[in-house]
C-alpha cells in the first residue's frame, strides 16, 4: 500500500515535470518563430543585411555616435545624428521634441521610415538609458 | 520526513501564528518603508544622467523581484499541493496570488512613470514589459479562477497547474533584455557586480526587506482567511476570534 503510494507520488512527479517540459519546448518554439517580431529595434547590421522588412515604418536602434549630433542652422526642431552599432551606421533626421536623456555616445531607439539614399526619416525619438547609476558628484573626477 | 513537517502546519496553529505575527510584520514593514522613503528620496545623492527621476528605482526594482518571487513561491506550492496534496501548501497558493497582482500592477504602473521622463513614453511593446504585462494577466486569470469554481479542491487543482505552466514566463521576463533588442535597459546587478554606485545600492535590498515584511503581513491575514474558509467547522477557532 505504501510503495503503491509513493510509486504514485513519483509519476505524478513525472507527469508535472514532463508537462511543463512540453510547454517550455511550445513556448520556446514560438518564441523561436516570432524571433523577428519581439525585437523591439533593428540595428544598422540588421537592416543592411536585407533579411528583415525595411519597406515600412519600422524602429530603428543603437547609440547616438560622438560629435554627430547637429543642428540646422534657423531651424531649431531639426537634427541630425548617425546612429551606429559600431560595425555599421545610418544617418538620422528628426524633426521635433528630443527626449531629455537623448545625447551622444547613448542609447536611441528611433522609429521611423528608410529613405532611398540608405538615411534614416525618423518620427518619434525614444531615449534609451543604459543599467549604470552613480552620483553626481561622483562623476565630475573623471 | 512527510511526519514531522505536518505538525507544524496543523491549520490552528498556523491560524494561531498568523495572528501573532500579521499585525508586527505590518509594523515593522511600514516602519522599514518610511525610513527607507525617506533615505531614497532625501539622503540618496542624485543620479549623474537622470537626476531626480532614478529614485523610483527604489519601488520599482524591489516590487519587480517580489512580483517574479510570489510567482515561484505560487509555483512551488502548485507543485507540493499536486503531489502531496497537503492542504496548507494550497492555502498558500491561494493567499499570496492577490499580493503578486499588486507587485506586478505596481511595478508596471512605476515603470510607466518612470519611462516618460527618461524614454519618452509610458509604454512601448519591447520584451521585458509584454512579458511582465504577461504576468500581470496571469495573475488576474488565477484570481478570476480560484472563485470560478464550486468546488474548492477542484479550483484549488487547476490554479495548481496553472501557476506551474505559468512559471516558464518567470525565466522569460528575467532574461528578455538579453535575448532581444529592447527599450529597457540590461540588469544592473549581476554575478559579476553591481553597475550601480554603491552609495545607492545599499538601500535597494533594505527596500525589498521593507516590501517584503508588508506582504507577509498581508499574506498573513490571508491565510487566516482562506484557514476560516475552510475549515468552518472548527470551533475553537471561531470562539477566540468570532
Amino acid at each position: 500500500m505504501r510503495n503503491m503510494i509513493r510509486r504514485n507520488r513519483a509519476n505524478k512527479i513525472y507527469l508535472i515535470l514532463l508537462s511543463l517540459a512540453s510547454v517550455a519546448l511550445i513556448v520556446f518554439f514560438i518564441i523561436k518563430a516570432l524571433e523577428k517580431n519581439i525585437d523591439l529595434y533593428l540595428t544598422p547590421t540588421q537592416i543592411f543585411s536585407g533579411e528583415y522588412n525595411t519597406v515600412q515604418k519600422f524602429k530603428l536602434g543603437g547609440m547616438v555616435e560622438k560629435g554627430s549630433l547637429q543642428r540646422v542652422e534657423g531651424e531649431d526642431l531639426v537634427v541630425t545624428f548617425t546612429v551606429t552599432d559600431f560595425q555599421n551606421s545610418i544617418d538620422v533626421v528628426y524633426v521635433g521634441v528630443l527626449p531629455n536623456l537623448f545625447k551622444e555616445n547613448s542609447g536611441v531607439v528611433a522609429s521611423g521610415y528608410l529613405t532611398e539614399g540608405n538615411a534614416f526619416w525618423a518620427v518619434e525619438i525614444l531615449a534609451k538609458h543604459d543599467e549604470n547609476y552613480m552620483p553626481v558628484k561622483l562623476e565630475s573626477y573623471d | 520526513m512527510y511526519k514531522y513537517v505536518a505538525k507544524y502546519f496543523l491549520l490552528e496553529r498556523v491560524y494561531r501564528f498568523c495572528n501573532f505575527f500579521a499585525n508586527k510584520a505590518l509594523l515593522i514593514g511600514l516602519f522599514g518603508f518610511f525610513i527607507m522613503s525617506y533615505i531614497c528620496l532625501i539622503i540618496l545623492p542624485s543620479d549623474s544622467v537622470q537626476s531626480e527621476v532614478y529614485r523610483i528605482l527604489f519601488v520599482h526594482v524591489p516590487s519587480a523581484i517580489m512580483s517574479e518571487l510570489i510567482y515561484l513561491f505560487l509555483a512551488v506550492n502548485g507543485f507540493i499541493y499536486l503531489v502531496w496534496r497537503t492542504k496548507i501548501s494550497a492555502i498558500f497558493l491561494n493567499s499570496a496570488i492577490s499580493i503578486g497582482l499588486i507587485f506586478t500592477a505596481l511595478v508596471l504602473i512605476t515603470g510607466s512613470i518612470w519611462g516618460k521622463p527618461t524614454w519618452g513614453t509610458y509604454w512601448v511593446w519591447d520584451a521585458r514589459i509584454t512579458s511582465t504585462f504577461i504576468l500581470l494577466i496571469q495573475y488576474v486569470c488565477l484570481l478570476a479562477l480560484k472563485t470560478s469554481f464550486t468546488t474548492r479542491q477542484i479550483a484549488d487543482q487547476i490554479i495548481s497547474i496553472l501557476s506551474i505552466i505559468g512559471a516558464i514566463n518567470i525565466p522569460i521576463i528575467k532574461f528578455s533584455v538579453n535575448w532581444w533588442n529592447t527599450l529597457h535597459q540590461g540588469p544592473s546587478i549581476t554575478t559579476s557586480g553591481s553597475s550601480i554606485d554603491g552609495e545607492m545600492l545599499y538601500a535597494l535590498p533594505l527596500m525589498l526587506i521593507a516590501f517584503m515584511f508588508i506582504s507577509l503581513s498581508i499574506f498573513l491575514r490571508n491565510i487566516q482567511f482562506e484557514i476560516l474558509l475552510r475549515a468552518p467547522s472548527k470551533k475553537e477557532i471561531w470562539r477566540d476570534h468570532g
